[in-house]
């Protein structure tokens, strides 16, 4: 197969993107009367999601990356910016909070697979309540067809299906969540740090099968990791973040090729890599490449499908 | 066979002679309502002066156990049925608890898994510090907030934190603090089990920079446990991969890397995306992790590998020496010889 897939959309979408985040930017407030501080986690930041592209956003804890999938998932409201996803303004039509349609089009997975299932619950459960709740009335032998195709997809057996969470593994733990995502067959999946909690040997599955999904079924995906190692792997670009800045974005490969922020550069030069022939000794975090600073928020196009965040004046 | 491979070592001058830990024959078991599971089959490495060994492998593959075993801190249900751990000669599994209490943290320190929430909340940095010294050596309180200085300098952290708390520092600090504190009493061994499994990759990478840069100087042997392949092979110079209890591939790390002979670390070795050249289909291993109750019959991991014959399945492959100093237990490892047909120069 070839994962390097161009980020044009297919033929039978639009030339729209699915997804476009304009200014967004989110402010939490601290503390009560007297003391009160505000932390902007989310700064200005725009970016577009095209049909069937994954996206990664990388960047540290608390660089605001899980921030962003929370409001897109509308878990959490923003202080300012827009969403527009199908063209349609979502912040202003549905102030309130997220639609049934809303959810039908946008689902999301987390990170913790041991905590988002409830345990009282089989895995049936888990995929018949959203076929019910978005679904158009199924029979139950319909219904039936319905979860066997389900758990095909994301490659359990159906035998599966009278399990309890605690009896399965991380991994196909995550992959119920993934198919309970799926069964609603939504445009875009948000999936928070999906393989952080499990091993390393079973990631690379639950990786293959965002791609899987991707190309078969044209799913669009926001993928937010640490490790620019997986994003690099299954995204189609890559966008990193620090401390609520969008940094730099572009072509995975390209853009990992040749880092330009210092941050991202400080970044890739963390991954443990055992091939790395020299040891690379951590740069000191300085100021200019742990804090951008807020520069201007300029723009750089290092080239049509690589852009960087002008850096404010080196510290000399 | 245990004896073959260190001799090898000897005279590869490989390790120097005496070991500063020989694990032998180690057998732990976990007493269920179902049945004993034993947690670590049949175990044996040694780890050299000032050698870094490592220890991968998947979650509950034991390898925390052994960690545990070494410290002497297993509880019940958790039991040694068998074998020796040697420390410099003695072994510790005849010590009586106040010899233990003595040998450990002396001898044999270590740092926990999540280990920056294992420092206690309500005492300063300073205090648990000064606490190592006035316990186990004796020693005057001003003497040892001396020393407690010393060591933080010696871990990049300003000796002024001594009088912060916990929560006051990052999670870098703690996780170094954590590490002076093992360090206090100049151990022989230092036991690091998934020791930044909770950083991020900035932390983590300095983390590791540091503890390369201690062994050094210090000289220090270290157990490095961890699931993440690649760190391990920076760090370490002889490392072993543990499937279900058992290990199946001991080798230096370098050698492991460039020439892994057991499926199981050929798969390891293959879940991480590379951050060059083109991007390759990975495949990881199939989603089945052993189940520890009841092991499959001859190698255990066959049910995953997916080079298995039909002998896997009854056959149980002892881990046995490929090279001098490269050992793995797989029936298809070119050049496998069966025990009997064995003839070492």
């Amino acid at each position: 197969m070839s994962p390097a897939r161009s980020t044009s959309p297919g033929p039978e979408t639009g030339t729209a993107p699915l997804v476009q985040v304009r200014n967004l930017s989110k402010d939490y407030h601290l503390g009560s009367f007297p003391f009160r501080s505000t932390v902007r986690a989310v700064n200005d930041v725009s970016f577009d999601i095209n049909h069937g592209e994954i996206v990664a956003l990388v960047g540290e804890s608390g660089s605001g990356k899980s921030t962003i999938a929370r409001i897109l998932a509308r878990l959490e409201q923003p202080t300012a910016g827009q969403l527009i996803i199908g063209g349609q303004d979502i912040f202003a039509t549905e102030r309130r909070g997220a639609s049934m349609k809303y959810r039908s089009k946008v689902q999301m997975v987390f990170q913790d697979p041991f905590g988002s299932l409830n345990p009282a619950h089989r895995i049936e459960h888990f995929l018949t309540r959203p076929l019910q709740l978005h679904g158009e009335n199924d029979s139950p032998k319909a219904l039936k067809l319905k979860l066997r195709e389900l758990m095909a997809t994301v490659g359990l057996g159906e035998q599966m299906l009278d399990r309890y969470p605690h009896q399965l593994s991380g991994g196909q733990r995550q992959r119920v969540a993934i198919a309970r995502a799926l069964a609603v067959e939504p445009e875009i999946i948000l999936a928070d740090e999906p393989t952080s909690m499990l091993d390393v040997s079973v990631r690379i599955g639950i990786l293959n099968l965002m791609r899987k999904l991707r190309d078969e079924r044209g799913v669009s995906m926001l993928y937010i990791t640490h490790d620019l190692a997986s994003a690099r792997y299954i995204a189609d670009t890559t966008m990193v973040m620090c401390a609520g800045d969008l940094v730099e974005g572009g072509e995975s490969i390209e853009l990992m090729a040749a880092p330009h922020h210092p941050y991202t550069q400080l970044l890739l030069s963390a991954v443990p890599d055992a091939r790395r022939t020299q040891t690379v000794r951590p740069p000191k975090r300085d100021a200019a490449a742990r804090n951008t600073g807020r520069g201007t928020g300029e723009r750089i196009a290092l080239s049509a499908s690589h852009w960087a965040l002008k850096v404010p004046v080196p510290a000399a | 066979m245990e004896t073959l491979t260190e001799e090898d070592r000897a005279n590869n001058g490989h390790t120097a002679a005496a070991p500063v830990l020989s694990v032998k024959n180690l057998q732990v078991q976990y007493t269920a309502e179902s049945g004993n599971v034993t947690a670590v089959d049949d175990v044996s490495f040694d780890i050299g002066a000032g050698e870094v060994f490592g220890l991968a492998g998947e979650s509950g593959c034991g390898k925390s156990t052994i960690a545990n075993a070494v410290m002497r801190l297993l509880q019940t249900p958790a039991k040694i049925t068998g074998g020796s751990i040697e420390l410099a000669g003695r072994n510790l599994l005849d010590l009586g608890e106040e010899e233990l209490r003595r040998t450990r943290w002396r001898d044999v320190a270590m740092v926990f898994q999540s280990a920056m929430n294992s420092l206690n909340p309500v005492m300063t940095i300073g205090d648990q510090i000064v606490d190592v010294f006035t316990t186990h050596e004796r020693m005057p309180k001003k003497a040892a907030r001396e020393r407690a200085a010393e060591l933080l300098k010696l871990v990049d952290i300003s000796p002024d934190r001594l009088k912060s708390y916990p929560h006051q520092l990052s999670g870098g600090m703690r996780q170094r603090a954590v590490i002076a504190i093992a360090l206090a009493l100049k151990p022989s061994l230092l036991i690091m089990d998934e020791p930044t499994t909770a950083l991020d990759v900035v932390v983590q990478q300095e983390i590791m920079h540091q503890i390369k840069e201690l062994q050094q100087r210090l000289g220090f042997s270290i157990l490095f446990i961890t699931h993440d392949i690649s760190l391990m092979v920076e760090l370490s110079h002889r490392m072993a991969v543990m499937y279900a209890g058992k290990l199946v591939e001991v080798a230096p790390s370098k050698d492991m890397l460039e020439n892994p002979l057991h499926p199981y670390t050929n798969a390891l070795m293959g879940a991480f995306p590379p951050l060059s050249g083109p991007r390759v289909e990975l495949t990881g291993l199939p989603d089945a992790p052993p189940n520890m109750a009841h092991h499959p019959t001859g190698c255990r991991f066959h049910p995953r590998c997916p080079l298995a014959i039909d002998e896997c399945r009854t056959v149980p492959p002892p881990l046995l020496p490929k090279t001098a100093n490269h050992d793995a237990a797989c029936l298809l490892v070119p050049g496998y010889v069966l025990p009997r047909e064995r003839s070492r120069r």
